[in-house]
């Protein structure tokens, strides 16, 4: 009964953990869906802003809204031509690649409201918790993290941040290089023996050649040794090396 | 006191700082292990196997065991007779 009772407790009580812990990861209620015409979907909903991003599979196309309760959405498409366009309240306004700042202000007017402000808000403090490195991604979700980023990003260079992008752009760089480092730095104490006895061995090798290219028998014999001993405080050393690596890696800092 | 009883007071002395032949023969056992693993991982490695963690431990305490079990087992026997 009472294993029961812990079971009912446990089972009520783990969705409720679980749906905090995401709250508090600071991506809660980000999803990615994939529609029924073959487009990716990714949708974002806040307090006081509900973010969609649709990006055709086959193509770059892409379209962001960003809705709030009592405003117009916004609406930005890019990546079908060489263009980009945002929309709000019926007003729309195109971007070229030749196209004076005068364009840029206008766009950046059409994305001052509440909305896009809270959503900026949310996906920034989510970027500084990544900056911090107290926030650890899995291997599944971090491409999503990292793409909601960039979105951020690229809406907030829109919005009038010019360096916006090139930031987020450090950030992940940063923290891929960082994993990278990590991952290069807890190198497996085998692997790092066998190379040691396989350099050892090489060198043995070649002190052997060169020993047999003397004239002289006695010198001949005497190199020989000196190899003999040379392979064999290889050998020790990294035994020796292998073993404290091995006994000291529990105590390594992961 | 005679010379001879100088002689094995100093010995006895000296026997304090003795090194324990066990260890002694643990420590030849991981020095051949070592050999052996410096003479075999290279052409394993060429064959394409790769050394393990569980072959290097196994080993290094296998030739431990080697040197030091028959030691142990004639101290026990030679007590229990």
């Amino acid at each position: 009964m009472r294993h029961c009772t812990f079971m009912l407790v446990f089972a009520l009580v783990l969705p409720v953990g679980t749906a905090v812990a995401a709250q508090q990861s600071g991506l809660g209620g980000y999803k990615a869906t994939v529609t029924p015409d073959n487009r990716l979907k990714y949708t974002l909903e806040g307090a006081d802003f509900t973010f969609t991003r649709i990006t055709a599979a086959n193509s770059t196309e892409t379209e962001i809204t960003i809705a709030g309760s009592n405003e117009a959405p916004v609406v930005i498409r890019f990546g079908g031509q060489s263009e980009i366009s945002v929309e709000r309240g019926g007003q729309v306004v195109t971007l070229r690649r030749d196209d004076a700042n005068e364009k840029l202000e206008s766009i950046a007017a059409l994305l001052n409201g509440r909305a896009v402000s809270a959503f900026r808000r949310v996906v920034g403090s989510y970027e500084r918790e990544l900056m911090n490195d107290t926030a650890t991604l899995s291997a599944k979700t971090f491409p999503f993290a990292y793409s909601l980023l960039l979105t951020a990003a690229f809406v907030s260079q829109l919005a009038g941040d010019p360096n916006a992008v090139e930031r987020t752009r450090d950030v992940i760089r940063r923290r891929i290089s960082a994993k990278l480092r990590a991952a290069a730095w807890r190198t497996d104490c085998v692997t790092e023996y066998e190379q040691d006895l396989m350099a050892n061995d090489t060198r043995n090798t070649q002190c052997v050649e060169s020993a047999d290219n003397l004239d002289s028998f006695w010198d001949r014999a005497g190199a020989r040794l000196l190899c003999a001993a040379e392979f064999l405080a290889g050998a020790l050393s990294a035994e020796t090396q292998f073993v404290s690596c091995s006994g000291l890696s529990p105590l390594k800092i992961q | 006191m005679l010379i001879i009883d100088r002689i094995v007071s100093f010995n006895a002395w000296l026997a304090r700082f003795t090194f324990p032949n066990i260890l002694l023969k643990a420590l030849v056992g991981y020095a051949l292990a070592g050999v052996l693993l410096a003479v075999v991982a290279p052409p394993l490695h060429t064959r394409g196997i790769a050394l393990r963690g569980w072959m290097v431990w196994s080993t290094i305490l296998g030739m431990i065991a080697v040197c030091i079990v028959p030691d142990i087992y004639h101290r026990y026997r030679r007590r229990a007779a």
